[in-house]
């Protein structure tokens, strides 16, 4: 099956949606003035986009290049575990370590092999962004 | 005058030095975008003053879409998406040994693109304030609607997903309790979500965080710089191209006045326009001609002052950097429009002087960074993907000094993600997202005002400001279908 066929349903069943969560705001105000009335268009335009794109589709061939994903996927799943983590962490841990803990984690899964090279790059670039940020932009750190 | 004075002193070009030199190295930095320093500033700015904080963006903006173009010429890799028609004739020039040369043509152009924009801002923001002020619910819906039109049509290789990204982003928009009527919209009984989606971490995450994403998930390239020091230049040679910049200049702000396209468009349409003019350049265009360099670089430079005339007389964003700022004017208590100029004569004046010493840093910074910017374009990816991140956290939380403004901003960033995989374009959800409140509300007054539909189709229908804009919404949209079928037939 055509990947591009695959997201242009996924995007007509979204669409259909809020068509229906739209329908249900309705009810509030005067039609005109009514907070569902907008939504409801711009979902039925999703919708008639999407079924232009779903016919579209269906007369296409899987175009690889287009939507392959494959490639690096696994450093894009760590990174992003990572940084959820980072977001669970931070509030137990305190900003200076966590931060230099992420940004030496990601600079090896970014290909970084030079251990002391890279805990220098951590803890300096933590120091930096704690400093500069925190003490002198005063912006609020996590 | 004495307030002007008060704002404008020498704390405010220090600002504006520092956002130029951040935009120098941002913009150079291959895959880092003026967007994306110009959202994580906006979280930065947050505590400070509106002078200050749109000195730093106008230097970040101003400087950043020239920096694109060291590494387009060194490297070969366009430092924004404004900068890939300078590649096209920038690298050439320096595999040939005319490194210096292509850069300071850049350089010089660059500036000339600038001072034409800022000074068709300067002649035509005040005029088009006061026909601003007649336009009515239907109009500012119908312009918001021409933009996004133009966004979807010309961000994305294809029309469809345009269209659906511009869409998406005006979805989003109605997150949130709706401002006419006080009923909660698509929250699903998240507190958090009644106030809506925070602009910021949406931007930083689409055009920071899915950047990192997206280099950390490719293959790293080792870049090989071609700078040569050494070589003579001169100023006759350089100078020769000014009548290419000028019609290049001028089509960038055209370009960039039109809501929704942006410097990339009017680099490229610029780049074509002087291959049609230039009967027979000395170097054929691909091959090192300066022609095609004066060209984009005049034409994307331009594009700043035309894409803030649009946002300072009609709240609507030129393009995705304009989008940004435009959140920093309302979170600064701003709300450019029709009455901007009038009521705020003196924040006009700043931002155009701004711009106009913002360009005057590219001949500067330029002339002493370029030898140490070379040797920064190759920066390794893994030493500044990390700090890219961090900076994507800390901008995030900023805002809010909330974990869950951090959590947007990594959610928008792997749908950003997906989303440049696919072929959807963030810059156009980013348009619809800022321009969604105000078309939705704009169109339900202008409906609620006629009583009708019918009415508010023919009453729409008599206007000749109304006209003149749906004409500009049929042609951009036979223009986008007519390149589509073009390059259907190719």
């Amino acid at each position: 099956m055509n990947s591009e066929f695959i997201l242009s349903l996924f995007f007509l069943i979204f669409s259909s949606f809020f068509i229906f969560l739209s329908a249900e705001l309705l009810k509030y105000g005067p039609v005109g003035l009514s907070p569902g009335l907008f939504p409801m268009i711009v979902s039925i335009l999703i919708l008639l986009l999407s079924l232009f794109w779903l016919i579209s589709s269906l007369q296409k061939k899987e175009d690889s290049k287009n939507t392959s994903i494959s490639k690096g996927s696994w450093k894009l799943l760590f990174t992003i575990i990572l940084t959820f983590s980072y977001i669970f962490l931070v509030p137990y841990m305190h900003f200076y370590y966590t931060t230099a803990l992420y940004v030496f984690l990601l600079s090896m899964l970014s290909g970084q092999k030079n251990i002391i090279l890279n805990l220098i790059v951590s803890f300096l670039s933590s120091t930096v962004i704690f400093f500069i940020f925190g003490k002198i932009l005063n912006v609020a750190l996590p | 005058m004495d307030y002007f004075l008060s704002v404008f002193n020498l704390r405010f070009i220090l600002i504006l030095f520092s956002g130029s030199f951040i935009g120098l190295v941002i913009g150079a930095l291959p895959g880092l975008s003026v967007t994306m320093a110009t959202a994580l500033l906006l979280s930065v700015t947050y505590s400070w003053s509106f002078y200050d904080a749109i000195a730093l963006m106008i230097g970040v903006y101003v400087v950043g879409v020239y920096s694109g173009a060291i590494s387009s010429i060194l490297v070969n890799i366009p430092g924004t998406p404004a900068s890939v028609a300078t590649s096209f004739d920038g690298f050439p020039m320096s595999r040939n040994g005319s490194s210096k040369k292509a850069l300071w043509i850049a350089t010089v152009y660059s500036f000339i693109g600038t001072v034409f924009g800022l000074i068709v801002l300067s002649l035509i923001a005040k005029p088009l304030s006061k026909i601003a002020l007649s336009f009515s619910p239907v109009d500012y819906f119908l312009l918001a609607l021409f933009g996004l039109t133009t966004v979807g049509s010309l961000t994305s290789k294809n029309i469809l997903k345009g269209h659906i990204s511009a869409l998406l982003g005006v979805m989003l928009s109605m997150v949130g309790i709706d401002s006419i009527m006080g009923v909660p919209r698509f929250t699903f009984g998240s507190m958090n979500l009644q106030l809506g989606i925070p602009v910021v971490p949406v931007l930083i995450g689409l055009f920071g965080f899915s950047e990192v994403l997206e280099q950390i998930s490719s293959q790293t390239n080792s870049q090989i710089s071609l700078f040569n020091n050494n070589e003579r230049v001169s100023i006759k040679e350089i100078l020769k191209c000014w009548r290419i910049s000028l019609i290049s200049s001028a089509i960038g702000t055209v370009i960039g006045i039109l809501p929704g396209a942006g410097a990339p468009v009017a680099s490229l349409l610029a780049y074509d326009s002087a291959k049609k003019y230039t009967k027979n350049p000395e170097i054929p265009f691909g091959q090192g001609a300066p022609e095609g360099i004066a060209a984009s670089e005049s034409a994307n430079n331009a594009c700043i002052g035309g894409a803030l005339v649009p946002m300072l007389t009609l709240g609507i964003p030129g393009d995705a950097v304009t989008a940004v700022m435009l959140s920093a004017f309302y979170v600064h208590g701003l709300r450019p429009g029709p009455l901007f100029i009038k009521e705020n004569p003196q924040a006009f004046e700043l931002i155009v002087l701004s711009t106009l010493i913002g360009s005057f840093f590219i001949i500067i910074l330029g002339f002493l960074f370029i030898p140490v910017l070379s040797k920064v374009v190759l920066v390794p990816k893994k030493i500044m993907l990390p700090l890219i991140a961090i900076l994507c956290i800390v901008g995030a939380y900023s805002v809010n000094s909330s974990l869950y403004e951090v959590s947007i901003m990594a959610i928008f960033g792997i749908i950003g993600f997906f989303m440049r995989k696919t072929g959807f374009s963030t810059a156009a959800m980013v348009l619809g997202l800022v321009l969604g409140e105000m078309m939705d509300s704009n169109f339900r007054r202008a409906l609620s005002l006629s009583g009708s539909v019918r009415e508010l189709i023919t009453g729409t229908f008599l206007k000749p400001i109304s006209i003149v804009i749906i004409v500009f919404i049929a042609f951009s949209i036979f223009l986008s279908i007519k390149s589509k079928t073009n390059a259907v037939k190719k």
